[in-house]
C-alpha cells in the first residue's frame, strides 16, 4: 500500500471519531441554569453554571445571585443582596462582589430616562476583591455605609487588607465611625511592629499593641490622662512559641496575662473591638462561599503565644476542678435561689450569717475557679502560665478569714477557707494542684453550709407548717360545729345521738392535741387531727343526707300497683325485706356506732361504709335478689345483714 | 232503744214469721195476686265470696269468682246449709282506669233448701253474663256504677224439669269511703255502701219484673294492693216469680275476699300500670 493514499473507508472512520470526540467535549462543557437558591438566611434568584463530576453537581463558571423587591421596599423596607463572581470546578476563583442592603424608601419617585427612580435610605454593606483557589488574594475592601436618599452619607466601617494567597501581608487598615486601626504583617502573616489605634479626630495613637514577629510584647495605652505600658509576653523567646490565629481564643490568652496587672484590663482595650468587627464581616462571606463550594475565606492574622503543655497529672487535676466547680456552683445556686432561705435570713441572724458565708464562698473562691473552667472550654490552658494562675485568679489574694460567724462549729478545721493560707511550708501546692485543693475546700465548705442550712430550713418549715395546720384546725372545728348545730335543728331526733358522738369526738381530739407534749411528733399529731376533723365533717354532712337516703330507698323500692277492685293505683313496697333491713337494722346500726364507737381511726371507714351501704341497697333494687331476701328473713344481726347485702353469690344482676 | 221497745219488735217479728205462711196457704191461690202486696219472712243467709282478678296482659284480666251461699233451715238456724255454689268467670278488658267490661259464663249449683222432699237435691243453672263498670273518684272516695246483664237458664228441682230462660238487668251503685286514711291504699279501712236493683224479663216473668233490690253496707280492709277483705250485711227484697204480689226478703251476712295476683314478668309491669299509653 502506498503512503499518502487514504481510502474512503478511513475518511468515514475519522469523521465518526471526530464527531464522537466533539460530542464528548460538549458533555464536559458547563451548563447554565436559573433557579431560586437558599444560602443560610439569604434566599434569591441565582444564575450559575455547573458541571456534573462523578454524579455531583459542581458550580463552574459565572455565578450571580441576587434579591431585591421593589414592592416590599415601597411598602415597608427591603433587604437586598447581590453575590457575583466565578467558580472553577466548585472553587471560587477571580473577582467577587458581595453586597448587602437594608433600605427604606421615601415613597417619592421621579422618571429619568424612561425609568422610575425611587430614592432609598438605609445601609449598604459591600465586599470586593479577588479570590484565588478559594482564598482571598490581593486587596480586599469591606465597606459598610449609611445611605440617605440614595447618596452615601457616611462610612460606618471600612477594612482594607492585602492578601497573598490567603495570607495577610503588608499593612492593613480597619476603621469604624470613631477609630482607625493601622498595622502590618510579615510575609508569613505574623503580626509585626506597632498596631495603633487612632481616634477619628486625634493625631496620636490612643492604644498600641507592640508585636515582634507575632509575639505581643506589650500594650501601650492612655486612659484618663495617664499613660500605661503593659508588658505581655515580654520575655518569651521565639522558641517557646506556638502560632495561633488572632481570634477570640487569642484574646482570652491576652486577657489572662493582662490579669497580672490591674491598671488597664483588656475590657478597656478598644483594639480587639475593631478586629472582631472585621472578623464578623469575613465570617459572613465565608459562610456564603463555603455553602456553595470549597473556600477558606478568613483573614488568617497570625500571632505567637508562649506554650506550657499540660502533663497527664495536670489534666487530671483540671478535670477534678471542673467536676467540683460544677457541683459547688449547683449548691450555691440552689442555696442562694432558695426563697425560703431568703425570707428566713431577714429574721434569723444565724441563718443570715450562714447565707453570707455561701455568698462569700461563691464570690471569692467559686467565681475565680469558674474562670479556669472557661479557659479550659476555650482550649487555651496550654498557653497559660500555671505559675501565675494564683495571681491572675486571685489578684487580691485569697481572703484570710471569711466572715462566717460560727462556721467552725459546722466545718472541720481543715476545710476552713482560712486554712488556705496556713500552708506556707515547702510542700505547698502550686499551679493546678493548688487550684484543685481550693476547689475541694470550696466544695466541702459549701456542702457543710448546705447541710447546716437545710437543717435550719427544715426546722423553720416544720414550725410554719404547724402554725398553718393549727390555723386550719381552728377553722375546721368552727365549721364542724356550725354544721353540727344546723343538723341538730334540721334532722329528726333519732340522729341526735350520732351528731353528739361526732361533736364530742372532735372536742376530745382537739383537747388531746392541745395537751400534747410539744415534742417532735407535734406536727404528725396536728396532721392527724386535721385529717380527723375533715373526716368528721364528711360524716356530719353524710348524716344530714341519711334521711334522704332512707327516703330515696323507700321510693326506689315502691311500685305503683293497679288495684282492680278500687280502680286506683296503690303504692306497694317490693322486695320488702331489703328496704326494711336498711331501715330497721342497718341505719340504726350506723347511728349507734356513730354515737358510741366513733374514733378518728375508724371515722373514714365508717363514713364510706354508710355511703356504700346506701348505694348497695339502691343497686339491689334492680338485681335478682330472691336468695338474698330468703337469707334476710331470719337475719337479725346488723353485721350479718350487711354481709348478706354485699354477698355477690346471693344475687343475679338482671339489668340488660 | 229501751228494753220495752226491743220486746215489742220481737213479738211483731214472731207474729210475722209464725202466721204468715199459714195465711198465704189458705187465702191466696198459687198464681192469684193478693189484694195488697205481701212480704214473706226474711230468709237469713251467709255468703262467703271470693273475687279473683287475675291480670293476664296489659289490658286483659281473668275475672274468677267463687261464692259459697248458705241459707238457714229449720235444722241449722244460723249459718244454714249450703244453698248455692257459684262459679262466675269472665275475661275482662280494661279500657281505662275508670272503665272496664267483662264477658263470661256462670255455673251455679243450686242445692235444695226447702223442707219438702223433692226429686233432686242439686240442679245446675247456666248463665252468660256481661258487665260494664264505671268508676269515678270523688274527693277522697270512689264511686262505682255497674251494669250487669245476665242470660240465665234455670231448672226446678222436680224431675223431669225443663230449663227456664230469663234475662236479668242489674244496676249497682257503690261507694268506697276510706275511714282511716285520706285515700284508698294498703292498711286502709273503708266503708262501702251499695245498692243494686235486679230486674228480670222473659216468658216466665209475668208480674214480677223486680227480682231483687239489694241494700248492702260492707266494711273493708285493704291488706295490700293485691289483697282486701270485707264483711257486711245485706237486706234484700224482690217479687216472687210465681206471684208478683208476694215479696221475698233476705238478710245476708257477706264475707268477701278480694285478690288480684299479677304473674306477669316484673319488667312488663314496671314502673307503673299504665293504661292510657
Amino acid at each position: 500500500m502506498k503512503m499518502g493514499k487514504i481510502g474512503p473507508k478511513k475518511i468515514l472512520g475519522s469523521a465518526i471519531a471526530l464527531l464522537l470526540g466533539f460530542c464528548a467535549l460538549q458533555a464536559q462543557e458547563e451548563q447554565r441554569i436559573q433557579k431560586t437558591l437558599k444560602i443560610g438566611k439569604y434566599q434569591g434568584e441565582a444564575s450559575f453554571g455547573y458541571t456534573v463530576v462523578q454524579g455531583d453537581t459542581v458550580l463552574d463558571g459565572d455565578f450571580l445571585m441576587e434579591r431585591s423587591n421593589v414592592l416590599e421596599l415601597l411598602e415597608r423596607q427591603d433587604y437586598s443582596f447581590l453575590f457575583k463572581g466565578r467558580f472553577n470546578k466548585g472553587v471560587p476563583q477571580g473577582d467577587w462582589v458581595f453586597e448587602f442592603g437594608d433600605f427604606q424608601s421615601n415613597k417619592a419617585s421621579n422618571v429619568v430616562d424612561y425609568q422610575y427612580r425611587v430614592l432609598v435610605t438605609g445601609t449598604q454593606e459591600s465586599a470586593k476583591g479577588r479570590i484565588t483557589n478559594g482564598r482571598p488574594d490581593g486587596t480586599w475592601i469591606i465597606l459598610e455605609e449609611d445611605i440617605k436618599d440614595s447618596e452615601i452619607e457616611k462610612t460606618v466601617f471600612k477594612s482594607e487588607i492585602s492578601f497573598a494567597n490567603g495570607v495577610p501581608e503588608r499593612s492593613f487598615q480597619i476603621m469604624n465611625e470613631n477609630q482607625t486601626l493601622v498595622g502590618r504583617f510579615l510575609r508569613n502573616g505574623l503580626a509585626h511592629d506597632e498596631w495603633s489605634l487612632f481616634s477619628q479626630n486625634g493625631m496620636t495613637a490612643t492604644e498600641s499593641w507592640y508585636f515582634n514577629e507575632g509575639i505581643l510584647r506589650s500594650i501601650g495605652a492612655s486612659m484618663d490622662g495617664s499613660v500605661f505600658r503593659i508588658p505581655i509576653f515580654k520575655n518569651t523567646s521565639n522558641e517557646q512559641v506556638k502560632v495561633l490565629n488572632l481570634d477570640q481564643r487569642y484574646l482570652a490568652v491576652v486577657d489572662y496575662y493582662m490579669g497580672l496587672q490591674t491598671e488597664y484590663p483588656l475590657a478597656a482595650a478598644k483594639l480587639p473591638d475593631l478586629l472582631q468587627e472585621n472578623a464578623k464581616h469575613y465570617a459572613n462571606i465565608q459562610h456564603i462561599l463555603s455553602d456553595l463550594g470549597e473556600s477558606t475565606f478568613s483573614p488568617q492574622f497570625k500571632v505567637g503565644v508562649p506554650y506550657f503543655p499540660l502533663s497527664a497529672n495536670d489534666s487530671t487535676l483540671v478535670e477534678e476542678v471542673k467536676a467540683q466547680v460544677k457541683e459547688a456552683s449547683a449548691i450555691s445556686r440552689e442555696l442562694l435561689g432558695n426563697s425560703q432561705l431568703n425570707l428566713l435570713q431577714l429574721t434569723n441572724t444565724e441563718v443570715r450569717s450562714y447565707a453570707r458565708g455561701v455568698e462569700q464562698l461563691k464570690d471569692r473562691l467559686l467565681l475565680p475557679l469558674q474562670k479556669l473552667v472557661v479557659y479550659d472550654s476555650l482550649g487555651i490552658l496550654p498557653y497559660l502560665d500555671p505559675n501565675v494562675l494564683d495571681t491572675v485568679l486571685w489578684p487580691n489574694g485569697v481572703p484570710a478569714v471569711l466572715d462566717v460567724s460560727n462556721i467552725s462549729e459546722v466545718s472541720s478545721e481543715a476545710l476552713l477557707p482560712s486554712a488556705l493560707h496556713e500552708e506556707n511550708g515547702t510542700s505547698a501546692p502550686t499551679g493546678y494542684a493548688l487550684l484543685e485543693k481550693r476547689s475541694t475546700q470550696t466544695l466541702y465548705a459549701l456542702k457543710d453550709l448546705k447541710k447546716t442550712l437545710a437543717r435550719m430550713l427544715a426546722k423553720d418549715k416544720r414550725e410554719n407548717e404547724l402554725v398553718a395546720i393549727e390555723d386550719s384546725l381552728v377553722m375546721r372545728q368552727k365549721r364542724l360545729q356550725l354544721t353540727l348545730d344546723s343538723m341538730r335543728v334540721k334532722l329528726p331526733a333519732k340522729y341526735g345521738a350520732a351528731l353528739a358522738g361526732v361533736g364530742s369526738l372532735a372536742v376530745q381530739r382537739l383537747a388531746l392535741y392541745s395537751e400534747g407534749s410539744n415534742g417532735d411528733d407535734d406536727l404528725a399529731m396536728a396532721r392527724k387531727t386535721l385529717v380527723c376533723l375533715e373526716d368528721l365533717q364528711e360524716i356530719t354532712e353524710t348524716l344530714g343526707e341519711m334521711p334522704n337516703y332512707a327516703e330515696r330507698i323507700m321510693v326506689a323500692y315502691t311500685d305503683r300497683i293497679w288495684n282492680p277492685f278500687t280502680a286506683t293505683l296503690m303504692d306497694e313496697t317490693v322486695k320488702k325485706r331489703i328496704p326494711t333491713a336498711y331501715q330497721k337494722t342497718v341505719e340504726p346500726y350506723f347511728l349507734n356506732t356513730l354515737a358510741s364507737e366513733l374514733s378518728c381511726e375508724n371515722a373514714q371507714e365508717l363514713h364510706s361504709d354508710i355511703v356504700n351501704a346506701y348505694e348497695r341497697v339502691l343497686y339491689l333494687r334492680n338485681a335478682e335478689t330472691t336468695k338474698l331476701e330468703r337469707r334476710l328473713k331470719r337475719a337479725k344481726n346488723p353485721r350479718e345483714i350487711l354481709q348478706f347485702l354485699y354477698d355477690e353469690t346471693l344475687i343475679k344482676n338482671t339489668r340488660p | 232503744m229501751t228494753k220495752r221497745t226491743w220486746y215489742s219488735v220481737s213479738v211483731f217479728l214472731l207474729c210475722l214469721t209464725g202466721s204468715g205462711g199459714h195465711l198465704l196457704g189458705q187465702e191466696v191461690g198459687e198464681n192469684e195476686l193478693p189484694a195488697t202486696s205481701e212480704y214473706k219472712d226474711a230468709v237469713e243467709r251467709v255468703w262467703v265470696n271470693t273475687y279473683g282478678n287475675i291480670r293476664i296482659s296489659k289490658r286483659l284480666f281473668w275475672d274468677a269468682q267463687t261464692h259459697f251461699r248458705f241459707q238457714e233451715t229449720e235444722n241449722t238456724p244460723f249459718l244454714g246449709q249450703m244453698a248455692q255454689i257459684y262459679n262466675r268467670h269472665a275475661i275482662g278488658y280494661i279500657h281505662s282506669k275508670y272503665f272496664n267490661v267483662s264477658l263470661g259464663g256462670v255455673l251455679r249449683l243450686n242445692f235444695n233448701t226447702s223442707e219438702t222432699p223433692v226429686d233432686r237435691n242439686l240442679v245446675p243453672e247456666w248463665r252468660i253474663w256481661h258487665q260494664y263498670q264505671f268508676a269515678q273518684p270523688l274527693e277522697n272516695m270512689m264511686i262505682y256504677h255497674r251494669i250487669r246483664i245476665e242470660h240465665r237458664w234455670t231448672q226446678g228441682f222436680g224431675e223431669p224439669s225443663d230449663y227456664t230462660f230469663r234475662n236479668r238487668w242489674r244496676y249497682m251503685f257503690r261507694m268506697k269511703i276510706p275511714l282511716n286514711d285520706h285515700k284508698l291504699q294498703p292498711k286502709t279501712l273503708y266503708v262501702s255502701p251499695e245498692a243494686e236493683l235486679i230486674m228480670q224479663s222473659g216468658k216466665a216473668v209475668v208480674a214480677s219484673p223486680m227480682e231483687d233490690l239489694r241494700l248492702t253496707t260492707t266494711l273493708g280492709y285493704i291488706l295490700t294492693p293485691r289483697l282486701t277483705v270485707a264483711a257486711g250485711l245485706m237486706y234484700s227484697q224482690g217479687q216472687d216469680l210465681d206471684n208478683g204480689g208476694l215479696y221475698k226478703q233476705g238478710l245476708t251476712m257477706r264475707f268477701h275476699l278480694y285478690f288480684s295476683p299479677d304473674f306477669r314478668k316484673v319488667r312488663n309491669k314496671l314502673p307503673e300500670i299504665h293504661l292510657s299509653d
